[in-house]
């Protein structure tokens, strides 16, 4: 999304990050990633949870990528940031998501990752808001 | 292995206003944010 912020506020929409963290840990990411979006804290997953996204197994985080594109799952590995996994309240396993909630909100359009790295393209969401006509 | 999911939010269905943490824990409740206007929400993983 970031880089693409402009566009959603093109369209009247706002983009909130939320993530497993507390309030500071959240403001403190979005300060280093220069975030031009609100970065919002969800220590207890309450949000996650409430949206049903799901959680990811070993066997799909660890095995399977590397028998499905070795390459790329060292790839991966060789750059991952793991700062954000060893905060207390992060759950290597929680898989995230994308949603979109209108003024009422509804929710318009919601995406549940299947594996770790699944998350749609921001075209696809731009597109998405498009259609909508929110 | 299907991710475990523990509701089945739909779509058109309003969504849980949960309350979330800003910095300083500063509470921010989701429908104070859909209030403002559409809101697309990206769960992340983690941070960084």
């Amino acid at each position: 999304m970031q880089g693409h912020v402009a566009e959603f506020r093109r369209r009247g929409v706002r983009v909130a990050a939320v993530g497993q963290a507390t309030g500071d840990e959240a403001a403190r990411y979005g300060r280093m990633a220069q975030a031009e979006f609100a970065c919002l804290g969800d220590p207890g997953r309450k949000a996650y949870r409430g949206f049903g996204l799901g959680r990811s197994d070993w066997w799909s985080m660890l095995v399977k990528p590397f028998l499905e594109a070795p390459a790329l799952a060292w790839s991966r590995i060789r750059n991952a940031n793991l700062a954000g996994a060893r905060l207390e309240h992060s759950d290597v396993k929680q898989l995230g998501g994308v949603a979109i909630l209108d003024s009422q909100g509804v929710v318009r359009y919601l995406h549940r990752s299947q594996r770790t790295e699944d998350y749609p393209p921001t075209p696809e969401v731009l597109a998405e808001l498009d259609r909508l006509s929110l | 292995m299907l991710p475990s999911c523990a509701v089945d939010l739909a779509i058109g269905e309003r969504a849980p206003d949960v309350v979330l943490l800003g910095e300083g824990d500063r509470e921010v409740r989701l429908s104070g944010l859909w209030d403002e206007g559409p809101l697309v929400l990206v769960f992340l993983r983690h941070f960084g």
